[in-house]
């Protein structure tokens, strides 16, 4: 019986290890890649040891200009997390708090708006951003980002609020508190760690998103992602440097997840699953 | 019932003051254009041809898409990639869940790795995979040729394949993170349940079937609604492998709305296929918020 | 107005950028050969501190352009802001940008074949005017006769009048392994399969035998090696692509078929255009396998590589066939014309350069233009892989020893081109749909062409037939 047991764990941890061996490897073999020259990438047995060389992280970053994508990226995430958070914050506050008929309509209306395809956003933002000129420009492309993370915001920091006991507000009512003070003062430090996940949420779909950014940015505005068709040419295709990209546009990512990792699925289901 | 009511009205101005920012926000940037759109999807947008003066043409670009065969081709691959994906994410997930779920050893590491696939870019993957995958420089055919494995080496030149490489890449992406969601479903189990099954004599296949089954519904019910709505909007991954093709035997509705709108500049046809999307997916959300809200007054 | 503004935020944004941009500014104002020009109104400088915006494909004689804009802004003191976006965003981003009225660009880069499209939507300015402007014209270097006439009628000039200069050129030509045909070994081996000596293809029959030839099996001698891989004949491109209907069209008219026939009927799906793809399908035997995802860009690659001995591609890629570091065949390809049957066919696959109607500053555009077809800018692209425009550089000792220049020549002179008409960008993702489909074996040849030259019909309508291309 025990032996049976053991067997069956061992087997468990066969599966997972496989399993696992095959959602890496293509990520694995990509950051390898990254480190080769162009006749490495291509080399048939495929390389597993070879000299590495920093050449493709060089020449994409430095001579291609990916270092101003970097920056690009950057400043649309922290600017879509911080308006995102900030406009948000205050509207899952009211649904966790302040309820009302209309609730139901709204997160409704909410849901609608994150289950979007992004194409049918992307055309009219489009036209109605070429009409007040704000194609290629931060504001353009961040206000695209907020329309999709606002929604998500306000879902999973709903879910946070609601896990913060409402006797803590009435305490702070009593004391003379306003609601904003309370919502600012106390609710929002103690939902912090969810505020982080959340926020983390919102840095990663930005900073992954690539047809609204491909649309509405330009020279100037351009994203890692749009940058890296760029990489596609008709003399051939820069593997290499669109595996330097990938793994750099990767790691952060890579990070934030694993910190977070405990809020994940509350905010991948939209605070359903928690 | 009277105190609660009291309680409603006293908030409404509160509830208001702090919904507006967000609201009135997302009003203007997606509420106006998704109105635009339904405006334009009433016209004729048409750009290609000269001197373009917007005509009202009233339902006729709704009607058109029922005789467009390549809608129709590509609305039956989306729902045919819906399917399939959706399915096997399941099926692996749920698997996966158990799996986590029944070791204690190296549990947060396995969970940590399983995160990898869905944190990275789907662009990313489109490439990763079309790197990977290369019929001759990639690792995949190196590997099927060494290990003699019994798989083809070409799967972008015929369609059938080309459309399982596309679902098998979001079955990569997404079955770790449905694994995940199931793993918090199965964990918020009360063991009493088991032992009470146990007790009772029960095999463990119908503890699954009559005990975890049952108490995951829930979960796997948002997992699969979820990742529904989700598959509507890929775009990426296939975009960067196949480009829809060949012919036109990956092209799910995204890339071909893409393809009407920012290629062949048919906005008005474009714009009447987005509302049509767009009343597809509420449905499916209203579903699912009945489902999640449901659950919360429980 | 607006455009300026633009820019303000640009510079306060991305500060490399304004670095950049400023550096070149006072440095040519600070230059004291600048001081020696006339009045700034009439001279070099008199556009001085104006910005173009100019949007081209990237790749590498964009990049080889990029190189020189410094230089530019030297002489006549106007900066130029080149986006450069890959080639399936190009058309993409300039049509939404007209389609707004933005006035995003002063100059474009298209393929010609949009021209007639890009024409009849006014979408771009003829250059009559500018050119006969004298006060306009104060490139010194820039000589008009210099540019040779049939890549500017091709990609410049609709209905009488010019609208544009060619920018980049290329034309479709064949690549060979020069060191394989040479290899005695292979020649008798050839000779005993075939019957005949093994040469250089000039027609398609010769074409498909020495392409059966050379597909081997790893393990299998080439040129007294064993292969460690398998080697191609031929190396082509099958995706629904514009490069798959780039490659076919050199097939389709040297079969003597084509899009349109001599009285601008449709030809598509003609005896001649169906052999033509038959010919075309059968050929990808020899083809590195995955054809339905190859473009161009693999084809290059699979060159580099030395998997293939065989290639129809546009010479433009050719420079990377011979980049020591990237390529290992390097030295050991050869380049001809691509093989004949009832015609000449090489297949010019330029692109121009155009001034938006709603630019804001054409004439700096049109010095920006001069300026490009001027021999040194010229030289410099050709020395980076690309090709020039100018008659006197196929002339220049300098460029005579690259590879692939001699054959390039010749290829230019028997230059073939694409309908330019509005409705082509259609037609064109028409094209795309149905090779794809026959390539997949989905359709056959004849039913694939059928079903293209019916979308044709609807398409072109009471247009047809089509007198003017």
């Amino acid at each position: 019986m025990k032996k049976n047991k053991k067997r069956k764990l061992i087997g468990i941890y066969l599966f997972l290890i496989i399993f696992l061996i095959l959602a890496l490897l293509p990520y694995f073999w990509l950051v390898l890649t990254s480190f080769k020259t162009r006749v490495d990438a291509f080399a048939i047995p495929p390389k597993v040891f070879f000299k590495a060389t920093l050449s493709n992280y060089r020449e994409a970053f430095l001579d291609k200009g990916f270092l101003m994508n970097l920056k690009n990226s950057i400043i649309i995430m922290l600017a879509t997390v911080g308006i995102g958070l900030g406009l948000g914050l205050p509207s899952a506050y009211a649904f966790s708090r302040f309820k009302t008929g209309k609730d139901s309509l709204l997160l409704n209306y909410l849901l609608g708006t994150r289950f979007t395809p992004v194409v049918v956003l992307a055309l009219p933002l489009y036209l109605l951003m070429s009409k007040v000129h704000l194609l290629d420009s931060f504001v353009g492309i961040v206000i695209a980002h907020i329309a999709f993370n606002l929604p998500f915001v306000i879902w999973m920091m709903k879910g946070f609020f609601d896990a913060i006991p409402k006797e803590i507000d009435e305490a702070a009512r009593v004391d003379g508190y306003s609601w904003f003070k309370v919502f600012l003062r106390i609710d929002v430090p103690l939902a912090k760690s969810g505020l982080a996940a959340t926020a983390v949420f919102c840095a990663i779909n930005s900073w992954n998103e690539f047809l609204m950014a491909l649309i509405l940015t330009g020279r100037h505005t351009a994203t890692m992602p749009v940058g890296i068709p760029g990489l596609l040419t008709p003399q051939g295709t820069i593997w290499g440097q669109i595996a330097a990209v990938g793994t750099i546009i990767t790691i952060p990512v890579l990070i934030f997840a694993v910190l977070v990792q405990k809020h994940m699925i509350a905010g991948m289901t939209m605070g359903a699953v928690k | 019932m009277f105190k609660r009511k009291r309680k409603l009205q006293n908030y409404t101005h509160l509830a208001v003051a702090f919904h507006l920012p967000a609201f009135l926000t997302l009003t203007v940037i997606t509420l106006g254009p998704l109105l635009y759109t339904l405006k334009i999807s009433f016209y004729d947008y048409k750009i290609s041809s000269s001197g373009s003066e917007d005509v009202f043409v009233g339902l006729k670009n709704y009607i058109n898409m029922f005789h467009d065969m390549e809608f129709v081709n590509s609305m039956a691959k989306t729902f045919l990639f819906m399917l399939c994906a959706v399915v096997l994410e399941v099926i692996l997930g749920v698997v996966l869940a158990m799996a986590l779920n029944s070791i204690t050893r190296f549990r947060k590491l396995f969970t940590s790795l399983t995160l990898i696939p869905m944190m990275v870019a789907p662009l990313i993957i489109g490439l990763m995979f079309s790197f990977f995958l290369n019929p001759q420089f990639g690792l995949y055919v190196w590997l099927v040729d060494t290990l003699h494995l019994p798989l083809p080496t070409v799967l972008t030149d015929s369609p059938v394949l080309a459309m399982i490489v596309v679902i098998l890449m979001d079955v990569w992406e997404w079955s770790p993170y449905l694994g995940l969601v199931f793993l918090a479903g199965l964990q918020s189990i009360s063991g009493e349940y088991y032992e009470a099954a146990k007790v009772d004599g029960a095999s463990s296949a119908q503890i699954f079937q009559y005990v975890t089954l049952p108490l995951m519904k829930p979960v796997l019910v948002v997992g699969i609604l979820l990742r529904a709505m989700e598959t509507f909007k890929e775009f990426d991954k296939p975009f960067i492998l196949t480009g829809g093709g060949p012919g036109n035997a990956t092209e799910v509705i995204d890339i071909f709305t893409y393809r009407q709108a920012f290629v062949s500049f048919n906005f008005s046809y474009a714009a009447a296929i987005c509302v049509v999307l767009f009343i597809i997916l509420q449905l499916c959300g209203m579903m699912y918020q009945k489902f999640v809200m449901g659950g919360e007054e429980e | 107005m607006k455009k300026r503004t633009l820019f303000i935020t640009a510079a306060l944004l991305t500060v490399c950028m304004a670095g950049t941009c400023g550096c070149g500014a006072s440095r040519s104002e600070a230059d004291p050969a600048a001081s020696s020009e006339p009045a700034a109104d009439s001279g070099a400088k008199r556009f001085a501190g104006t910005t173009i915006y100019m949007i081209a494909e990237q790749q590498t004689p964009t990049e080889a352009l990029k190189k020189q804009l410094d230089n530019f802004t030297e002489e006549t003191g106007i900066i130029v802001d080149l986006e450069m976006a890959p080639y399936d965003n190009v058309i993409q981003k300039e049509t939404l940008a007209f389609e707004s009225k933005s006035g995003a660009y002063d100059i474009i880069a298209a393929p010609y074949q949009f021209l007639g499209n890009l024409v009849e939507n006014n979408y771009i300015q003829p250059l009559d005017k500018f050119m006969e402007d004298d006060s306009l014209n104060i490139i010194e270097a820039y000589d008009e006769s210099d540019i040779i006439k049939g890549l500017w009628d091709a990609s410049g000039e609709w209905q009488g009048t010019i609208y544009g200069v060619p920018s980049n050129s290329c034309i479709g030509m064949m690549a060979y392994r020069k060191d394989l045909f040479e290899n005695e070994e292979e020649k008798a081996a050839f000779k005993e399969a075939y019957g005949y000596d093994l040469t250089v293809p000039t027609d398609w029959d010769t074409y498909y035998d020495v392409a059966e030839f050379f597909t081997r099996e790893k393990g299998e001698m080439l040129a007294g090696e064993e292969l460690k891989n398998n080697f191609y004949g031929v190396s082509m491109s099958g995706k629904r692509h514009d490069a798959t209907t780039c490659e076919w069209l050199n097939y389709a008219w040297s079969f003597g078929g084509g899009v349109f026939d001599e009285e601008g009927n449709i030809a598509i799906n003609s005896p001649e255009s169906v052999a033509a793809l038959e010919y075309f399908c059968n050929l990808t035997k020899f083809a590195p396998e995955g054809i339905a995802s190859k473009t161009w860009d693999e084809q290059t690659t699979e060159m580099q590589q030395g998997i293939a001995a065989m290639t129809i591609l546009f010479n433009d890629c050719y420079a990377a066939l011979e980049a020591e570091d990237s390529s290992v065949i390097a030295g050991k390809t050869g380049y001809g014309l691509v093989p004949k049957k009832e015609a000449d066919a090489a297949h010019y696959g330029g692109w121009g350069f155009y001034i938006p109607t709603d630019s804001g500053n054409p004439e700096a555009a049109w010095v920006f233009m001069q300026w490009f077809n001027t021999p040194e800018v010229q030289k410099n692209i050709s020395l980076d892989g690309g090709f020039p425009n100018l008659s006197s550089c196929y002339e220049d000792p300098d460029l005579s020893g690259i590879p692939y220049w001699e054959a390039s020549k010749k290829a230019y002179e028997i230059s073939t081109t694409r309908p330019r008409i509005a409705q082509w960008p259609k037609m064109d993702e028409i094209l795309m749909l149905e090779l794809s489909n026959a390539i997949t074996g989905e359709e056959t040849p004849q039913q694939a062409l059928d079903n293209a030259a019916q979308k044709f019909t609807e398409e072109l309508g009471d247009q047809l037939p089509i007198d003017y291309q």
